[in-house]
C-alpha cells in the first residue's frame, strides 16, 4: 500500500460522484500540477484563484465544442488530500466523461486506484486511520442508517471517542505507574474500591460505544460464521450445502492453515460470510494453535462459531471433544452434529444441537435461519448513534475490551500486572489512531505528584 | 599502534569513567584514565546510595555483564533494602546505602591494580583530531595523548557553576574545579550543548542532631546485595532515619524565595521535575503540609549527614534557618551548605546506541554529560561506551541491547532520540517490557553477553546458564503434571500460592528436589509467563520494525507528506530505524507511513531485496 507515487508526486484523477446519468458530475484531479494541467485542457476561463469557483469552458476528444464547467482549485495542503487539486463540476454523460477523462491522461495525469485519495490524505497526514477506513465505508454504505453512520465515523467521532478513551487509561495508568516507580515518596496508587470507581467507567464508555457499531448488510464487512472442527467432521461439506456452491478444497497439503475458505450465504435482506479453516491438525499440536489464533483473528463481536462434530461418533468421544474446545469458542458455539442421515443412534445428551445431513440437505435450513438469528440483526434495533466501524476497528476495540476485563479480574494479583493489561488495553486503542508514549504518562506522573526526596 | 600511546582514552574518573576504563582495559586495550585528582575517582558527588527504583535493575544488569558498580557497592554497602517488596518482582529494587569513602577508596584500588589501566592526572581542555578521524586529548599544558578512541565521561565539571544562594562559584563539586574550554572544542566538532542544572542539598554534622526524636527506618536483614559474583554482603547494618517539614519550614522557604537562584532567574539550566528542590516543592505543590525528609549517614568515619529530601540552593542563613525548624535538626551544625550546579551536556541525539558521535568517528560520550541523572544512568552509559570502543578496535559487531533484553537496552535506545529539558532518570515505567526485565534475572538475561566480551568467565556463565535450564525444566513439568483438572503451574499461580503451599498439597511435588534459589526462579517465572507471552507479539513487531534501517543519508526534509512537525523532529533526531522513529513523540503512524515509502521505493531503486 505503500507506493511512492500515493504522496502526490504524480497526478491522478477520478469521477467522484455518481457515474452517468446522473445529470452533474464532479471529476478531482490531485497532485502537485493539477492546476496547471487544468489550465492547459480550457479554452476560456483559467484556474488563479484557490478556492474561488470560476467558469471555465473545457476542450474535450475531438469535438470542436467546448464543454462549459466550474472548476475549484486547491493549493498544496488546503485540499482534502493535503495535495495540489482540483474539482471540476461538468454536465452529466457518458461521452464527456470518457473525452474529458482522456485528455487528462494525454496531458500526463492516469486514473486514480481504489481509495488512493484516502491514501494520499492519509499519507499527508489530513486523517487518521480510523477516519481512512471509513471513507471505505460511506462509498460502500448501501442505505440512509448505514451512511450516517459511516459518515459519524469519518467526522471524526470514532477517533474522537477512543482518544477520549485513551485518555482515560492513560491517566490510570499514570496513577498506578506513580506508586511502583515513586513508592518510597509516598505516593499512594487507587487499590480497591477507588480503583474500581476508574475502571469501571472506562470500560462502560468502551461497551457504549460497542453497543454503537453496526453491521453491514452486503459488502465487507457482513457478519461472519466460522467452521469449527477436526477436518474429517464434515466440514467442506456442510461449507457447501450452505452455501449451495462448491466452494471448499478437498483435500488440502497438512500445515495450510493460513488458507481461508470463504462462501456468502445471502437471504436477500442479509449477507454472512462463513468461513472455514483448512488444514490437517492434531489436538494440541502446533498448527492447531496457529488455526487456532487466525480464528480469533478473523472473528469478533456477534460473530457466530459453529462446531462441527460427525454425528456417528460415539456419545463419550463427542462430550470429550467438547470439553477439551478452548473456552472462548466453547462458550459461544452453535453445536452441530453432521452425518444426520447415517446416524446409529439418538443422541438425546445433544438436544440443542443441530443435526444436519449433507447428502440430503436435511436439517440444513434450521440451521440457516438460526444463523441469521444468531448474528441479531433486527433492521428495527439500529441505535440511532450507530457507527459503522470497520471490522478491524471493531475488533481492536473488542481486545481492549478483554483487557480491561483481565486488568479488573486481576486487579488483586499486583499492580504491575494491572498496568500490565491495562498497558494492553490502550495499545489496541492506539492501533486505532495514535500511540502515547511513555513520556506521555510520565508526563502526567509529574503533573500529579510531588516527588524526589 | 607504535604512534599511540593509549588505545583507549577514558576522560573522567566518576561512575561512568571507571566503567569504561575497567572494561576497555579488561577487553584488552591500553587504556588511559585522565582525571582532574586521583582523589575524587569513584566519588559520590551526592548521594550516599546505589540502586532505587529502577537504577538498582541498571546495577544487576551492569554487574551480570561484567561491570564494576555492584562490586563496588557491595563493599560498601551499610544498609540495604529491597524497595516495592509489596509488589511485584518486576517493581522491586534494591537499593543501598554506602560509605561514601570506602566506596571510593574500594574503586581506586581496583583501577590502581587493573592491568593495562593507567592513571594520568591532568584537565583536558581540547579533542585531538587527525584526519577524519579522532586522535587522542589536548590536556591544559599543551600536551597531546594519543590515542584510537576518546570516550568523554566528564559528569557535571563542564563550564560547571554552583550556586549557594547569590553566592556564585566556579566548579562541578564543592572544593573542586570546573573544565571551561572542553564544550567550546566540542562544539567546533559540530556538536551542540544544552545547559542542566542539579542540585544537592544540605549536609550536618551528626553530633548536633537530635536523635532522639526521630524515626528509625531499618535495613533488611539478609541482604542478597548487587554483585551476582560474590557471597552476599555481610557486616552490622546501619539505620537511617526519618524526619518532616511543617508549615514552620515552609514560610522560611517563601519567606526567601525570591533569593534562590531559581526563581531569581540567576539559574538558566532546568533541573529534573522528579528530585525536585525543596523550594520547587513547596511552589509548585502548595497545598501539602510535610515532606518526608531522609538522614542518611555518609559513612562510618565521617560525620556527614546527607539530608535527603531537602535540596536546595537557597542562601546559607536561609537553609540554616529553614532546617533549625526541622523536628531532630533544631541545633543541626552545617557541615556545607546545599547548592545547585549548573553544567554543560551534549543533547544525546547526537550520539549512536554505541555512545559514539555521529560528529567525530573514535569520540564517545557517556555518564552525565549526555544529559542524564544518576550514578547507575551514568555507569551503564560508560560500561557500553567503553565495551563499544574496544569492540570497534577488535573489529567486532558493537553491543546494542534491546528494549527488551535489558534496562540498559531501554536507557541506551531512549538517549539517542532524546533531547533532555531535564537530565534523564531511569524510571520502570520508561521499560515497556518490564515485566522481564527483572532484578532477579539479570544474570540469565545477560551473563552469556558478558561472558562473550570477556568480561565474564566461562564457569560463571555456565552456572547461570546450568540455573536456567533447571528453572525451565521445572516451569515445563508444572505445566505437565497436574492435581485434577488443574496443572501444577495453575495451583501455584493462584493468587496466594507458594511453593510450600503446592508441596503440603502435593508432596510429589516435594520430591522433585529442587533447589530454594531454582524454587525462586521457578515462582517468578511463572508469575510472569502468561503476561510475557502475551507481550511476545509486541516484542516481534518491534524488532521487525528495528530492522528497517533509516539510512545516514536519508533526508527527512525531502520526504513528501511528513508533517512540518515530524520533519523538524525527526531531522534533529535522527532515528536510525523505522520502530526508534516510532517511539518519537509528535511523530504520528502517517508519519511513519510515509517513511515506509521512502525506504520501499529506494529498495527497489537499489535493487536492494
Amino acid at each position: 500500500m505503500h507506493d511512492p507515487e500515493s504522496t502526490g508526486e504524480e497526478i491522478i484523477f477520478a469521477l467522484s460522484s455518481s457515474p452517468p446519468p446522473a445529470r452533474v458530475m464532479i471529476l478531482r484531479l490531485d497532485g502537485q500540477g493539477s492546476i496547471g494541467l487544468l489550465n492547459r485542457c480550457l479554452s476560456s476561463g483559467s484556474l488563479i484563484e484557490p478556492r474561488t469557483p470560476v467558469r471555465v469552458q473545457i476542450r474535450w476528444g475531438q469535438s470542436d465544442f467546448p464543454i462549459p464547467a466550474v472548476a475549484v482549485s486547491w493549493a498544496k495542503g488546503k485540499s482534502w488530500t493535503g495535495n495540489e487539486g482540483v474539482e471540476l463540476f461538468l454536465p452529466g454523460g457518458q461521452p464527456i466523461l470518457e473525452g474529458v477523462l482522456g485528455r487528462f491522461a494525454d496531458e500526463g495525469a492516469r486514473a486514480a486506484t481504489p481509495g488512493e485519495f484516502t491514501r494520499r490524505a492519509f499519507l499527508n497526514g489530513k486523517i487518521d486511520l480510523s477516519r481512512a477506513e471509513s471513507v471505505a465505508t460511506v462509498i460502500e454504505a448501501e442505505d440512509r442508517t448505514a451512511l450516517a453512520a459511516a459518515r459519524r465515523v469519518l467526522s471524526g467521532e470514532l477517533a474522537q471517542n477512543i482518544d477520549a478513551l485513551s485518555r482515560q487509561l492513560i491517566d490510570i495508568i499514570a496513577l498506578l505507574e506513580a506508586g511502583l516507580d515513586f513508592s518510597e515518596q509516598e505516593v499512594e496508587s487507587p487499590s480497591g474500591e477507588a480503583l474500581e470507581q476508574l475502571l469501571q467507567p472506562a470500560e462502560d464508555a468502551l461497551d457504549s460505544l460497542l453497543e454503537r457499531r453496526r453491521w453491514p448488510r452486503s459488502g465487507p464487512g457482513v457478519p461472519r460464521v466460522l467452521l469449527w472442527g477436526w477436518p474429517n467432521a464434515g466440514k467442506s461439506s456442510l461449507l457447501n450445502i450452505l452455501v449451495g456452491e462448491d466452494l471448499a478444497i478437498t483435500s488440502v497439503e497438512a500445515g495450510t492453515t493460513t488458507d481461508v475458505v470463504r462462501g456468502l450465504l445471502d437471504n436477500g435482506d442479509q449477507a454472512l460470510e462463513i468461513l472455514d479453516l483448512p488444514g490437517d491438525r492434531e489436538p494440541g499440536g502446533e498448527i492447531e494453535r496457529l488455526a487456532l489464533k487466525r480464528a480469533r483473528d478473523l472473528i469478533c463481536g456477534d460473530d457466530a462459531i459453529l462446531w462441527v462434530v460427525d454425528g456417528r461418533r460415539s456419545v463419550d468421544s463427542i462430550k470429550a471433544e467438547y470439553q477439551q474446545l478452548p473456552e472462548d469458542i466453547k462458550d459461544r458455539c452453535l453445536k452441530v452434529l453432521t452425518h444426520l442421515d447415517q446416524r446409529t443412534h439418538l443422541h438425546e445428551e445433544f438436544g440443542e444441537a443441530f443435526w444436519v445431513s449433507s447428502s440430503d440437505g436435511e436439517g440444513v435450513n434450521s440451521l440457516r435461519s438460526e444463523l441469521f438469528k444468531t448474528v441479531q440483526l433486527d433492521p428495527g434495533e439500529i441505535h440511532s448513534a450507530a457507527l459503522r466501524f470497520t471490522r478491524r476497528q471493531w475488533h481492536l476495540l473488542e481486545r481492549c475490551k478483554e483487557s480491561l476485563q483481565r486488568a479488573r479480574r486481576g486487579a488483586m494479583a499486583g499492580p504491575e500486572l494491572l498496568v500490565a493489561d491495562l498497558r494492553e488495553a490502550q495499545q489496541w486503542l492506539s492501533e486505532i489512531s495514535g500511540e502515547a508514549t511513555p513520556e506521555e504518562v510520565l508526563d502526567r506522573i509529574f503533573a500529579k505528584f510531588c516527588l524526589g526526596k | 599502534m607504535s604512534n599511540t600511546d593509549f588505545d583507549v582514552i577514558v576522560v573522567g574518573g566518576g561512575h561512568a569513567g571507571c566503567e569504561a576504563a575497567f572494561a576497555c582495559s579488561r577487553m584488552g586495550f591500553e587504556t588511559a584514565l585522565v582525571t582532574l585528582s586521583e582523589k575524587t575517582i569513584g566519588a559520590l558527588s551526592c548521594n550516599p546510595a546505589i540502586g532505587g527504583v529502577g537504577k538498582g535493575q541498571l546495577t544487576r544488569e551492569i554487574d551480570a555483564l561484567g561491570g564494576v558498580q555492584g562490586f563496588i557497592t557491595d563493599k560498601a554497602g551499610l544498609h540495604y533494602r529491597m524497595l516495592n517488596t509489596s509488589k511485584g518482582e518486576a517493581v522491586r529494587s534494591l537499593r543501598a546505602q554506602v560509605d561514601k569513602d570506602m566506596y571510593s577508596r574500594e574503586m581506586q584500588s581496583l583501577m590502581k591494580s587493573q592491568a593495562r589501566l593507567h592513571i594520568v592526572t591532568g584537565s583536558v581542555e581540547d579533542i585531538h583530531v587527525t584526519g577524519d578521524r579522532v586522535g587522542g586529548v589536548r590536556l591544559e599544558d599543551s600536551s597531546v595523548i594519543r590515542a584510537r578512541k576518546v570516550i568523554m565521561t566528564n559528569g557535571t565539571f563542564l563550564r560547571a557553576v554552583m550556586h549557594v544562594g547569590e553566592e556564585v562559584t566556579s566548579g562541578g563539586r564543592v572544593g573542586e574545579g570546573a573544565v571551561q574550554g572542553l564544550t567550546g572544542a566540542l562544539g567546533t566538532l559540530g556538536l551542540e550543548t544544552g545547559r542542566l542544572k542539579t542540585g544537592t542539598p544540605p549536609r550536618l554534622d551528626r553530633d548536633s542532631i537530635d536523635w532522639s526524636q526521630l524515626m528509625p527506618q531499618v535495613p533488611d536483614s539478609d541482604p542478597d546485595g548487587f554483585c551476582h559474583w560474590t557471597p552476599p554482603p555481610r557486616r552490622e547494618w546501619m539505620n537511617c532515619h526519618v524526619t518532616r517539614t511543617d508549615e514552620g519550614v515552609h514560610d522560611i522557604i517563601r519567606d526567601h524565595l525570591h533569593r534562590s537562584p531559581m526563581y531569581s532567574g540567576q539559574i538558566e539550566g532546568v533541573g529534573p521535575r522528579y528530585c525536585p528542590s525543596i523550594e520547587d516543592k513547596i511552589v509548585r505543590f502548595p497545598d501539602r503540609q510535610g515532606h518526608t525528609i531522609h538522614l542518611e549517614r555518609e559513612g562510618l568515619e565521617t560525620n556527614s549527614i546527607y539530608v535527603n529530601g531537602i535540596s536546595t540552593s537557597l542562601p546559607a542563613d536561609a537553609q540554616e534557618a529553614l532546617v533549625a525548624k526541622i523536628p531532630g535538626l533544631e541545633k543541626a551544625k552545617f557541615l556545607r551548605h546545599g547548592y545547585a550546579v549548573e553544567y554543560d551536556f551534549f543533547p544525546p541525539h547526537q550520539i549512536r546506541r554505541t555512545f559514539e558521535c555521529r560528529a567525530l568517528s573514535g569520540l564517545y560520550l557517556a555518564g552525565q554529560i549526555c544529559g542524564t541523572s544518576g550514578y547507575e544512568e551514568a555507569a551503564a552509559q560508560g560500561f557500553l561506551a567503553g565495551v563499544n570502543a574496544a569492540l570497534s578496535l577488535k573489529n567486532e559487531a558493537p553491543l546494542i541491547l534491546g528494549r527488551e533484553e535489558a534496562y540498559m537496552g531501554v536507557l541506551a535506545d531512549d538517549l539517542v532520540r532524546c533531547d533532555p529539558r531535564e537530565p534523564y532518570r531511569m524510571f520502570t515505567s520508561r521499560a515497556e517490557f518490564r515485566l522481564q526485565l527483572r532484578h532477579d534475572n539479570a544474570d540469565i538475561r545477560l551473563a552469556r553477553k558478558g561472558n562473550e566480551l570477556g568480561l565474564i568467565t566461562d564457569q560463571q556463565a555456565e552456572a547461570v546458564e546450568e540455573d536456567a535450564k533447571l528453572t525451565e525444566s521445572c516451569v515445563a513439568r508444572l505445566h505437565k503434571e497436574r492435581s485434577g483438572t488443574k496443572t501444577f503451574h495453575e495451583v501455584l499461580r493462584a493468587p496466594g500460592a507458594s511453593w510450600e503451599s503446592l508441596e503440603e498439597s502435593h508432596p510429589e511435588v516435594g520430591a522433585w528436589g529442587i533447589s530454594q534459589g531454582i524454587k525462586e526462579r521457578v515462582r517468578i517465572a511463572v508469575r510472569y509467563e502468561h503476561y510475557i507471552e502475551r507481550q511476545q507479539d509486541e516484542v516481534d513487531r518491534m524488532k521487525r520494525n528495528e530492522k528497517w534501517v533509516l539510512p545516514e543519508d536519508l533526508d527527512f526534509s525531502s520526504i513528501s507528506g511528513l508533517r512540518t512537525e515530524a520533519r523538524e523532529t525527526l531531522t534533529r533526531l535522527r532515528p536510525d530505524t523505522i520502530a526508534a522513529a516510532q517511539r518519537i513523540a509528535g511523530v504520528s503512524p502517517a508519519d511513519i507511513s510515509c517513511i515506509f515509502v521512502v525506504l520501499k521505493s529506494r529498495e527497489r531503486d537499489e535493487g536492494v531485496l
